[in-house]
């Protein structure tokens, strides 16, 4: 390097506003040594670089407010120079700054990163004056641009659009570019409509918009009226400058409280079209901006006095009031719908209407309340509508009486009474007033297809299956006569069972008994019966020992039956021979009357010697 | 032995113990019923009315009573005590055609339509159709017959076993069906049914009438009593919507 390049350098690095990083050059200038307070300083910071460029904007000793922000890149194309092609961007950054406070101020360096480049601004410095203060004015499309920090103070210097036309060359479209609220006025009464309408002024196309930020609107209830859904320019004149007008929202503000209210900043992102000057480059460039609104202070005043009895504040505005009931003419029980309906301009979600009075002989259910919204043009309306249903409960003429409303209007800045006509309804008979003893020919409701009435038929008492005594019979009765029918079986049985031994027990008593009895036809003269009733007492005895019958049998088989019982062979021929006694008198042979009743008694004796085991039912 | 049967079966018979012991009235009510069916005759409903509800007051009742006392309330129009009676008469004879027809003409004028009603489970609509002394005799008579023959199998002999088992299982079966319907019948009376006899009624979704209804009732809806807290009770209708209403404004069945 020759001492004269080094000189050069030196010379350029020691200029203010002009900064070198490797790779990248940037400059920083304003468009003007001095500027009031209230008004608006613009910074351009222009970048050069192979690389999109970021920018800190410092926090510490910037001492002013950025109230708009916009960027824009162009890129030109060097083929000579034996080099080759070489590209290379230019970023531009606008900032509108509004100082803080008055005197000699300084911008800090402004840090530029842009890949492993870095780089700063120098500091700039600005004298700022006390607002109202007459400072130059900047410079202007079309006029030449001053020198700022030994550079010229914009692009624009190079020529401008005369008409408010636009190029990436002229930035004045950048100061005429404003987010703007305007409202029908700075004074209103409490709740009075305040419309606010917020727009986009632009001298240049704004082709989008985001991020549009209101404020909270604090001490206002609000209410939106109109927000387009395109971008649609208006052409207005502002300063001679013609502009474009968009509409970005028109909103209603009622005021809540009095004293004055500010409507806070609104912000938004704008992207606007700019067109070209290099004949080379005829298309439009896109840039992106932000802008701030201007705070609007509106004047709140409280609500005249002398206010009505019964008004509520919240009822502001114009408003005509109505009443109606449905149907004309009711019956006892059946339904009628009052109904009250309050319409015109105003806060008419917030309206109290009337309450409902209280009537005598008439229930009435819970009041229900709609909306219904209309708004007029750049006015908020609509109506508000709220109904009971009232269920008289005696005939005669239901009256609701009329209402009265309380209604400031803004307008005339007096108060109105507005009344409801009184209403009526018929109510005729119906079940109610029947229960009070009406005539019977009054009580006949027709039912053409009702059945007759017949004949009550057996009158029962009423009884309840779960719990009356005849369940509990059932379910009981059926088991206990089960239990005692099968006890008196068993009983039988027994009973049966002890009958055959007691008959084994007492055979021989009897037999004897009956042998007693037949000693006594010793002497007479018909021996029939005398061996008739010795044999009795000889097969009585067996049949009590064997448990059945012994008439049927013969000697063979009552002699088995008597063997299997138990008798001993000496006693069965003892029975035998007996037996044969007893047939041979019967029938006419010759037998002694004493050797037979002597041999019977042989024959029992050596029978009861014997070991008797059960028979059948015996034991 | 004859006579432990006859006096078993007497007493398997429902109706001959859910008649007896009543007491001597003032009057003969079949008197004081005829009585009041002149008074409807000639016009005076509101008389006949009067005389039928006393009646059902003193705990009679007959289906033919229940209808009268319909009709009259129904002509006088109380129609959803009407549907109360009507109710009744079928809680007695579920078939009578009369007092369906007539029900079904009183509700016709019904002012709510229930969105979402269901038609009742088998065994709801069949409790319904079974009159409380249907469901007692066939318990009774099952009960009675199965152990009847559980004595006479004990008896008999081994060849009329084999068709005396079988028969008892069949009216144990019986008696277990009529029992489940005596249970559900209890059930029933737990939660009973009940009508809306106010023209107009507010169902709050809790007891107290400080609350906001949630909707309302008309004469003549059927709900179903769940449970009742002082002067409301909460019900549950048809479609399974519940609340609580003024108790003055049902009619329990």
């Amino acid at each position: 390097m020759t001492g004269r390049a080094v000189l050069l350098a030196l010379a350029l690095l020691a200029q203010p506003g002009l900064a070198q990083a490797a790779g990248m050059s940037i400059q920083a200038s304003l468009d003007r040594e001095e500027v009031a307070q209230d008004e608006l300083l613009r910074l351009e910071v222009r970048i050069e670089s192979p690389e999109t460029p970021t920018l800190s904007l410092p926090t510490q000793g910037f001492d002013f407010d950025v109230v708009s922000r916009a960027s824009s890149r162009s890129t030109s194309i060097n083929m000579g120079g034996g080099g080759g092609m070489k590209v290379q961007q230019t970023f531009t950054y606008h900032f509108g700054l509004r100082p803080r406070r008055a005197g000699e101020l300084t911008i800090p360096p402004i840090e530029v990163a842009a890949g492993e480049a870095r780089g700063e601004t120098p500091a700039l410095l600005v004298k700022v004056l006390p607002p109202g203060s007459a400072t130059a004015r900047p410079q202007r499309p079309g006029q030449p641009a001053p020198p700022v920090f030994g550079f010229p103070s914009g692009p624009g210097a190079a020529g401008t659009p005369p008409n408010g036309g636009s190029s990436r060359a002229w930035h004045g479209w950048e100061r005429d570019l404003q987010l703007s609220v305007e409202v029908d006025k700075t004074e209103a009464f409490l709740g009075e409509q305040v419309t606010a309408s917020v727009w986009v002024l632009s001298p240049v196309g704004v082709a989008e918009t985001g991020n549009f930020k209101p404020p909270a609107y604090d001490g206002f209830w609000t209410e939106q009226l109109e927000v387009p859904r395109e971008l649609t320019p208006q052409m207005r004149k502002r300063d001679g400058v013609p502009l474009r007008a968009y509409l970005l929202q028109r909103i209603a503000l009622f005021p809540t409280r009095a004293g004055p209210l500010e409507l806070g900043t609104h912000a938004i992102d704008l992207v606007v079209r700019v067109a070209s000057d290099d004949p080379f480059y005829p298309f439009g460039d896109v840039q992106r901006v932000s802008r701030r609104s201007q705070p609007v202070t509106i004047t709140v005043k409280p609500l005249r006095a002398g206010a009505p009895a019964r008004f509520d504040a919240v009822n502001v505005g114009t408003a005509t009031l109505a009443a109606s009931l449905s149907p004309k003419a009711a019956q006892v029980g059946q339904p009628v719908t009052l109904r009250l309906v309050a319409e015109g301009e105003g806060n008419v979600k917030a309206w109290s209407l009337p309450a409902f009075p209280a009537l005598a002989g008439v229930r009435a259910f819970t009041p229900s309340s709609s909306d219904q919204l209309k708004p007029r043009g750049v006015k908020f309306a609509g109506s508000r509508t709220v109904e009971t249903v009232l269920v008289p409960e005696s005939p005669g003429t239901l009256v609701i009486p009329p209402l009265s409303w309380a209604l400031f209007d803004p307008k005339t800045g007096a108060y109105r009474e507005l009344k409801t006509a009184e209403l009526r309804v018929e109510v005729s008979g119906g079940p109610a007033a029947r229960a009070g003893g009406a005539a019977p020919a009054a009580q006949n409701t027709l039912f053409p297809g009702l059945r007759p009435i017949r004949p009550a038929g057996p009158l029962v008492r009423a009884g309840t299956p779960g719990s009356s005594w005849p369940l509990w019979a059932l379910l009981f009765g059926p088991v206990a006569a089960f239990l005692v029918l099968t006890g008196v079986d068993r009983f039988r049985e027994r009973h049966l069972a002890d009958g055959g031994a007691r008959r084994v027990r007492v055979a021989g008593r009897v037999a004897r008994k009956r042998l007693a009895a037949a000693s006594k036809l010793l002497g007479s003269p018909d021996a029939a019966p005398f061996f008739a009733e010795v044999e009795r007492a000889l097969t009585g005895y067996c049949a009590d020992k064997l448990g059945r019958p012994a008439a049927g049998l013969t000697r063979d088989e009552l002699a088995r039956a008597l063997a299997d019982a138990g008798a001993h062979p000496p006693a069965l021929r003892a029975l035998s021979a007996a037996l044969d006694a007893c047939d041979a008198g019967r029938f006419g042979g010759a037998v002694a009357r004493e050797e037979l009743l002597e041999i019977a008694g042989r024959a029992m004796a050596t029978l009861e010697e014997a070991h008797w085991h059960a028979q059948g039912g015996g034991a | 032995m004859t006579a432990l049967l006859l006096l078993w079966l007497a007493a398997a018979t429902p109706a001959a113990g859910a008649n007896v012991a009543v007491p001597p009235p003032a009057a003969d009510p079949g008197v004081r019923a005829e009585q009041a069916g002149a008074l409807y005759l000639a016009g005076d409903y509101d008389g006949a009315a009067r005389g039928w509800r006393a009646l059902v007051d003193e705990g009679w009742e007959s289906v033919g009573l229940h209808l009268d006392l319909g009709n009259a309330l129904l002509r006088l129009g109380f129609r959803g005590r009407a549907i109360a009676s009507y109710q009744r008469a079928l809680a007695l004879d579920p078939g009578d055609a009369d007092v369906q027809a007539n029900l079904e003409q009183a509700r016709a004028q019904n002012v709510d339509r229930l969105v979402g009603e269901a038609q009742p489970p088998l065994q709801d609509r069949l409790l319904a159709r079974t009159p409380d002394r249907a469901a007692l005799a066939l318990f009774g008579l099952a009960w009675s017959t199965f152990w009847l023959l559980l004595w006479l199998r004990s008896r008999s002999s081994p060849s009329a076993r084999r068709w005396l088992g079988p028969a008892a299982l069949l009216a144990a079966l019986l008696a277990v069906a009529g029992g489940a319907l005596l249970a559900g019948k209890a059930a029933d009376r737990r939660t009973p049914s009940a009508v809306v006899i106010a023209p107009l009624t507010a169902v709050r979704e809790g007891p107290s009438r400080t609350l906001k209804p949630a909707f309302e009732l008309h004469e003549g809806t059927a709900v179903r009593v769940l449970e009742a807290q002082g002067d409301v009770a909460r019900v549950r209708l048809l479609n399974g919507l519940e609340g609580w209403v003024a108790s003055a404004d049902l009619e329990v069945i």
